[in-house]
């Protein structure tokens, strides 16, 4: 019955390729794990830096679990999507990451990624915007499914990630 | 040799080429000359290549052209030096010296003389109709070359000739080859990928879309498509049920037993009759091969042919008749040929004794349990089950004829025969004896001879050894030494050596003449005893047939009448027992059926339910739980079993599906009930071993499915094809401990799927343990408490903002720390849901407490179901301008605009400015500010029209007390009838603990309670000579007068001010007022809250309408228009309301003119008019606790009037369409009223006098429109049925207006000559709304215990103190009340008279509409009679009742003093 608080940003995203862009976000953790409070999926604002290249969204995150082990560790997924002129979204990257399993505060980059599709479409993205999703976006929680993928790197994440634990030590868990 | 050889030449060549290419399907040159390219031959290839000698080409006329080319594939180069060259190599020159060494084969047709020897008899096989496949297919030349050839080669050496020429040819005389390896067509090995991963994981292309504003509320990963799964539930069957009797259970097994006896299936245990006779033909076919063979070898022997012909035969003979073929082809001895024969016969028939024996115990145990049902029905008289077995009708004759057929059955059992194939005719009884007896006569030959072999051999070894022991003893001890050596290697003792020794001894004297064997003669009788026995065992006795069964398990017989009452009893609780099946996808609960029956035959046909199931996640498992319960009064079911249904396919739609009959089996133990004559289930009885343990099984018939969409598409998820198929019990064959063999590949599926299933689980989230138990060694607490943890609850319910919790804003680290309370209530939430649940609990009264009950109930739940339409359908979708807040850049216009006015101000030094308090913008959810107490301030300025004592010589002493949450504060005591106080109060809102947000306060429910008192001092001094020294008084109050205003209106309009009347006793007892008003007293309050906060805004609804949308559109415009013009309006005025069906209806719609009830008719206008009043404040008023944001629902009269339950709107509605029915000029006001907050009176024009009337909808009282103290603090709108007007005076007090709708000025109509009133239809429904008449007798019931519960809180109230009670002035006061009730202001009795003559009386009489007991024990508390302390009281009841359940109730609280 050890709790977890994870407060910390979505700080923002860089180098991508297009500028507007936003990042749905969603925290996913094990079946020994339950929220207690705070929201564990959203979407940020659209950024469009004008100096520099990083996309600062500054969204906070603030989720308190508690658990009943250590298996399902929480996770971070995100998807990066682009705003073009047209009003269309586009996505342009997912990304994931695990929580650290220290206390403290951790910077995480996250990698992004997306799935290249046949040169057809790839042709089609270029030209009229669109581009190959996963159907099941679900899928980007396990690793097992994604050895098939073909992706392409498109950018990445940058978290700031505060963790309190609490009552970890009282079942001999050493952090 | 030589002559034989011939040079081909080149046509010959081309010919064959062209024959080749004509016959062969490799002839195609392009396709040689393809093969050749990839250096692989084809068949026409590796035939010359084989005929190499004859087919090389020695042309001389071509060399040139040849050299160097391999055009012509014809022309195969022998490298006969090179023997293991394999490979085809193309021809090139050949040189002209090699001609004379090479033999050209002739192309002369081998007769068949030459290929086939001697002793061979022409015989073709495939004439005999067996297979030997077509051979590779080339030219006949190129045969017809080979054969020669071979015969050629063959017949140089002689004494091979016999068994290569079998070894070549066979024995039709063609050559011997084997068939045609290839496939005749081209075949692609396609692997089947079961699980595709690619498909599975491709990813598809998406168009370009614009983002959906739903889906960033909902989530980014939610929202995935529902699908329709259909199961439908058609029978069950029990085929073992605890309340079978004996007569079941025979049934029963009958049918099982049935169901082995006619299976055609292979897999099966039981064997079948297509078995039997598949073995009985292979028995019968190795008979006769045998019977051959021994004819041919004696015929052989007799011939004095050799052993290689003989044993050529015999392969003939095997090779087509026998299976064993390989093994025959090893052994070289013809008699080894029969042996094997013999032992094949031998097992076969032992497999066929032993399948003919299991059928054969089947269909008598079949017999025997038909006979005892038989008996047993004809015992007991009648017949539970009607099930019939009978034999079928083509049987020869039997000697026990025990079966009977009824008509039916056998019509039936006639048309089966038809259809069916003739059994195999059975192998002869007396052949097979004689046949056995042979076999046993050879075996005891054989042994015989073998017997006397062994003797002959054991004796010359004896000669032998014996001589060998004579000469060497001496070599005996060496021997034994050396024994000894190699023993010691096994480090055995010394004592077992000289045993050895001993034994060896012993052995050689025994040895000394081996035994000669008996002459034994073959024991005829015996033998014949044993294998007749053997026979009778396992095979039908000669002249008997196989009884044709045939079993109807439902005969159109009924059956007869139950006469035993044990029978009758179980019968009964078949039918009482009930049934219910749930459907569970993925553990999850997702239907349940209705409750159902068993049939008397343990059957439930007429279940056919369908569940139409819409799923949102793939299916992991679905499963049917089936549920029972023994009787069915009793709504608890308990599990009875569980059946696991396949999981379909991506592909099976509803329609397709077939229905699958599901087994299932429970592990329900139930002793066998004497009483009952039911066996039980799932208990070992001693007695009965076969189905001592029987469980209840049965079968349950399903179909399911996947639903379509228009287009007939099945829709599925997915990614379900790649799911393994559960198959009925996953647990078996997911088990880790089931033993399969990895290796097998009949288990590869099995474990691939194994595998999958493992990986899935684990893609799911589980592990592989969680499949087989839940596996808590990893965690650090069980689940239970985990769930059950206080804190943990607190916090979720907190986040998930459940009604109590989620304004708690401190929650205690430790959970030791929580308080009681919170855990009660957690406990409390968690039992009984709501608070009206427990109302439903308590008992009920009486009828008339429980309509009203029914109705505010109802009242209440109605409240969230519209919200939660209202704002699905109209949530007001975030816009920028919501989220982001811009400062408005200031232009010329504004500089001009807004300071101007500054500038040219008129500068008033002496007028001073009121300065508003900010109010705090307090949002929902935040806190206030902790160091400011949230308190209500009640400024009391003045009171008018206060009654003086009828004593002359006193004075009222008037004050005024506030009481808000059981705290109160009170001014000092003024004077005279006219006082003036200036005093403020302060009275502090009581917070719960820790939660300071707004939305707590607008959750407050309580009432600010301003009542008058007057102070009396009264002298208690005994004696008057101490008066001096010392004082002696006490101060008593008596109640003038008071209202309520509910804490919610004070803090939506934040500041209420001005005077008001208050409500007073019907009758001042010791006071009286002025002749010249009756008006009675009035008070100047100016209430507010401090710190001032904003109020809440009700959200603008746009939700769905009944209007059309010209309306609606016309309807905004103008009050847009309206609310620009004047903004105070904003957010009060509203021509659209909501109705019960959260459709906003134009407020006009519910106007139309209703009949009043004919009870209520005066005999005067005014008198209808003042009942009508009466009438409608009788309705109780609607609860306090309804949703502040949400908008007001507005009811129509008939649920009014149904439910028993209106707030101020209704009741406005209601006596306008009664008066509209009168024909009186008649308009709704809506405005804000104090104590009422919003709400709505009744205007109408006076028909006498033609003054405007006001009609305060709430208590009934008419008052002149122009009264200064009208209740009626802001007028906002008035409407009848012809239009809707704003108030657009300046002022806003109801007194202060012109009632003259037609100025335009004063009030700005809806409707124009523009857009003329639409007449809308009313949606009230006159026709339906009938008055009941209250029942009287209930009517005085509820007094009673009015009386009671009054009396009892009333003591309960003054714990401290005796109360007394005094009945005759309670009988006294009901006379009064009654009166009074008739309207009679100024009630007298003459034993009110004698009354006051002997006691001093002060008295609150109180009238109100019947709501509840616990509404009138408030109104009594708040007089605070009870804190009187020494006299006696007396409290009476009386109920005033109109029709339709609508009452008054008018109480008398007193207290009494003796004089």
């Amino acid at each position: 019955m050890a709790e977890l608080h994870l407060i910390g940003q979505i700080i923002g995203g860089t180098e991508f390729s297009e500028k507007t862009i936003c990042c749905r976000w969603q925290l996913s953790s094990g079946k020994n794990w339950r929220v207690l409070e705070g929201a564990t999926e959203g979407q940020t604002q659209l950024d469009t830096p004008q100096i520099g290249s990083v996309s600062s969204w500054n969204h906070p995150l603030d989720v308190h679990w508690a658990t009943r082990g250590l298996q399902g560790w929480p996770q971070i997924h995100l998807q990066i999507y682009h705003l073009d002129a047209y009003s269309r979204t586009n996505l342009i990257g997912y990304a994931s990451a695990s929580i650290p399993t220290r206390p403290g505060i951790h910077y995480i980059d996250a990698p992004a990624w997306r799935p290249l599709g046949t040169f057809t479409e790839e042709l089609m993205r270029h030209f009229i915007g669109g581009g190959v999703e996963l159907a099941d976006a679900e899928r980007i929680q396990n690793g097992a499914d994604r050895s098939r993928l073909r992706t392409e790197a498109t950018g990445r994440v940058y978290l700031e990630i505060g963790l309190v634990f609490r009552d970890f030590k009282k079942f001999g868990i050493e952090y | 040799m030589q002559d034989q050889i011939q040079t081909l030449d080149a046509a010959e060549t081309i010919e064959d080429e062209v024959a080749a290419s004509s016959d062969s399907p490799n002839g195609n040159p392009w396709q040689r000359l393809f093969n050749k390219m990839r250096h692989q031959p084809s068949t026409t290839d590796a035939i010359d290549f084989f005929l190499s000698p004859a087919g090389v080409h020695c042309s001389t006329d071509r060399e040139d052209d040849s050299v160097g080319q391999s055009d012509d594939p014809n022309n195969v180069r022998l490298d006969i030096s090179d023997s293991i060259h394999h490979y085809y190599q193309p021809a090139f020159y050949y040189p002209a010296s090699w001609t004379g060494l090479l033999t050209i084969t002739s192309q002369i047709p081998v007769s068949l003389d030459e290929k086939l020897d001697d002793v061979t008899q022409l015989w073709s096989p495939e004439e005999d109709g067996l297979y030997v496949g077509s051979p590779p297919k080339c030219s006949r030349r190129r045969w017809e070359i080979l054969e020669r050839r071979l015969v050629t080669t063959t017949t140089s050496q002689q004494q091979q000739q016999q068994t290569t020429k079998t070894k070549w040819f066979r024995s039709d005389g063609s050559l011997a080859v084997l068939p045609d390896p290839l496939r005749p067509y081209l075949i692609r090995n396609i692997i089947p990928v079961l699980d595709s991963p690619a498909d599975q994981f491709r990813p598809i292309y998406l168009p370009n879309g614009k983002l959906v504003e739903g889906q960033t509320t909902a989530g980014p990963f939610a929202e995935r498509q529902v699908y329709p799964l259909h199961v439908f539930i058609s029978g069950i069957e029990f085929h073992h049920h605890w309340l079978f009797g004996v007569e079941n259970v025979l049934a029963a097994r009958l049918a099982r037993q049935w169901a082995d006896y006619s299976s055609t299936s292979a897999d099966s245990a039981a064997i079948t009759a297509a078995q039997m006779d598949v073995l009985a033909r292979k028995l019968r076919a190795l008979y006769q091969a045998h019977d051959e063979a021994v004819e041919l070898v004696e015929r052989l022997q007799f011939n004095g042919a050799d052993e290689a012909v003989m044993a050529a035969q015999l392969q003939r003979i095997a090779a087509y008749r026998f299976e064993r073929k390989q093994k025959l082809k090893n052994s070289k001895n013809s008699f080894w040929l029969i042996y094997d024969f013999r032992e094949a016969i031998g097992w076969t028939r032992g497999d066929y004794y032993a399948a003919s024996g299991r059928r054969m115990a089947l269909v008598r145990s079949m017999m025997a349990d038909w006979k005892r049902l038989k008996d047993m029905r004809t015992s007991q008289g009648f017949a539970c089950t009607s099930c019939q077995l009978s034999d079928g009708p083509k049987k020869k004759k039997r000697k026990k004829n025990k079966k009977k057929m009824t008509s039916a059955a056998g019509r039936l059992a006639a048309e089966e025969d038809q259809q069916q194939p003739p059994p195999p005719p059975p192998l002869d009884w007396d052949e097979e004896m004689e046949r056995q007896m042979d076999e046993s006569r050879r075996l005891f030959r054989e042994h015989v001879r073998s017997e006397s072999d062994r003797y002959k051999r054991q004796k010359a070894q004896w000669r032998h050894k014996k001589s060998t022991q004579r000469t060497s003893a001496s070599t005996r001890s060496t021997r034994r030494r050396k024994e000894m050596t190699k023993r010691s290697d096994s480090s055995s003792s010394e004592e077992d050596d000289e045993e050895e020794e001993k034994r060896d001894e012993e052995k050689s004297e025994t040895d000394d003449e081996p035994e000669a064997p008996v002459q034994r003669q073959f024991d005829e009788e015996q033998t014949r005893a044993e294998i007749l026995k053997r026979m009778q065992e396992s095979l039908l006795p000669p002249g008997e047939t196989m009884p044709n069964l045939l079993w109807t398990p439902n005969t159109t017989e009924s059956p007869s009448d139950v006469s035993d009452a044990r029978e009758q009893r179980r019968i009964d609780a078949i039918k009482k027992c009930v049934y219910q099946v749930k459907i569970l996808v993925n553990q999850e609960e997702m239907a349940v059926s209705d409750v159902f029956h068993l049939a008397e035959d343990f059957t439930a046909d007429g279940i056919q339910q369908a569940f139409h199931l819409w799923i949102r996640d793939k299916p992991r498992n679905i499963s049917i739980q089936l549920f029972y319960n023994i009787r069915s009064n009793q709504k608890k079911l308990s599990l009875l079993a569980d059946v696991n249904v396949p999981i379909l396919s991506a592909r099976t739609s509803f329609a397709g599906q077939p229905e699958t009959p599901l087994k299932f089996k429970s592990g329900l133990v139930q002793q066998a009930i004497v009483d009952l004559a039911s066996v039980g289930c799932g208990i070992k009885q001693p007695g009965r071993e076969e189905d001592g343990e029987m469980w209840t099984n049965g079968t349950l018939t399903i179909k399911t499915g996947w639903g379509t969409d228009n287009q007939g598409n099945v829709m599925a998820p997915n990614i379900i094809d790649h799911l393994p198929t559960i198959i009925s019990q996953p647990s078996e064959w997911v088990n880790p401990k089931v033993q399969l063999d990895p290796n097998d590949p009949a288990n590869a599926e099995t474990l691939d799927k194994i595998e999958k299933m493992n990986r899935l689980e684990w893609r799911a989230g589980k592990t592989v343990g969680e499949v087989l138990k839940e596996d808590d060694g990893d965690t650090f607490c069980s689940k239970e408490q985990f769930d059950s943890n206080v804190r943990f609850q607190l916090l979720r319910r907190r986040a998930d903002e459940i009604k109590p919790f989620g304004h708690l804003t401190m929650i205690p680290s430790r959970p030791d720390e929580i308080p009681n309370h919170l855990i009660h209530l957690i406990d409390g939430s968690a039992k009984t849901g709501s608070s009206f649940d427990r109302m439903e609990t308590e008992e009920s009264v009486n009828p008339l407490d429980a309509l009203r009950r029914r109705g505010q109930r109802k009242w209440l739940e109605i409240y969230p179901t519209v919200a939660d339409r209202l704002s699905s359908s109209s949530q007001k979708r975030l816009q920028l301008a919501d989220l982001v807040m811009e400062d408005h850049i200031p232009d010329i216009s504004t500089f001009g605009g807004q300071l101007m006015p500054v500038f040219f101000k008129a500068h008033r030094p002496l007028r001073p400015e009121r300065k508003e308090r900010n109010p705090v913008p307090l949002l929902a959810g935040l806190a206030i500010h902790t160091t400011e107490q949230v308190s209500l301030r009640v400024n009391v300025i003045r009171a008018l029209n206060l009654p003086h004592k009828i004593e002359r010589d006193s004075m009222v002493h008037p004050f005024v007390e506030a009481s808000f949450q059981k705290s109160s504060a009170r001014t000092t005591a003024g004077n005279g009838t006219s006082p003036t106080w200036n005093q403020e109060l302060c009275l502090p809102v009581n917070l719960a603990e820790g939660i300071r947000s707004l939305a707590y306060l607008q959750s407050i429910r309580d009432d600010l309670f301003i009542q008058l008192f007057d102070e009396v001092v009264v002298d208690i001094l005994d004696d008057d000579r101490q008066r001096d020294v010392s004082v002696h008084q006490r101060y008593e109050r008596h109640w003038l007068g008071g209202f309520k205003i509910p804490f919610q209106v004070v803090c939506k309009w934040s500041k209420i001010e001005g005077t008001f009347a208050l409500n007073i006793p019907m009758v001042p007892i010791g006071y009286e007022y002025n002749h010249y008003n009756h008006d009675g007293p009035l008070l100047t309050v100016l209430i507010s809250i401090h710190p001032a906060v904003s109020p809440p805004r009700i959200n603008q609804i746009n939700g769905p309408s009944m209007e059309d949308l010209g309306f609606l559109e016309y309807v905004n415009g103008w009050r847009s228009g309206l609310i620009k013009e004047f903004p105070f309006l904003d957010g009060l005025i509203n021509p659209l309301v909501v109705n019960e069906k959260a459709l906003t209806v134009y407020i006009g719609r519910y106007l139309t003119p209703l009949e009043p009830p004919e009870q209520l008719q005066g005999s005067s206008d005014e008198e209808t008019l003042k009942n009508l009043c009466q009438f409608v404040a009788a309705i109780p008023q609607e609860p306090n606790n309804r949703p502040i944001l949400t908008p007001r629902i507005w009811f129509t009269c008939q649920t009014v009037l149904g439910w028993l339950v209106g707030g101020d709107e209704e009741r406005a509605i209601l006596l306008h369409n009664y008066l509209a029915a009168l024909h009186y000029e008649v308009y709704v006001m809506l405005g804000m009223a104090v104590p009422e907050g919003e709400t709505a009176f009744v205007l109408y024009r006076n028909k006498t006098n033609q003054t405007m009337r006001l009609i305060n909808s709430s208590t009934g009282i008419t008052k002149n429109v122009t009264d200064p103290t009208g209740a009626m603090q802001q007028v906002w709108a008035l409407f009848n049925q012809n239009d809707f007007w704003v108030n657009t005076h300046t002022k806003v007090h109801s007194s202060q207006l012109q009632y003259q709708m037609t100025k335009s000025a004063d009030w700005r109509p809806l409707f124009s000559r523009k857009f003329p009133n639409p007449r809308l239809a009313t949606i009230q429904t006159p026709e339906r709304l009938v008055y009941p008449a209250t029942n009287n007798k209930g009517v005085r019931q509820l007094e009673e215990s009015i009386v009671d519960y009054l009396k009892q809180s009333f003591m309960k109230w003054r714990k401290t103190v005796r109360t007394k009670w005094n009945r005759h002035a309670g009988q006294v006061f009901r006379e009064i009340l009654t009166q009074a009730a008739q309207g009679d202001l100024t009630p007298t009795s003459d034993n009110l008279e004698e009354l006051l003559e002997t006691y001093k009386v002060f008295g609150v009489p109180l009238k109100t509409a019947y709501v509840d007991l616990e509404g009138l024990g408030d109104m009594l508390y708040a007089t605070g009679l009870h804190r009187h302390h020494g006299y006696e009281f007396a409290l009476s009841v009386f109920i005033k009742s109109y029709p339709n359940h609508l009452l008054h109730v008018f109480i008398f609280g007193a207290y009494l003093e003796n004089l």
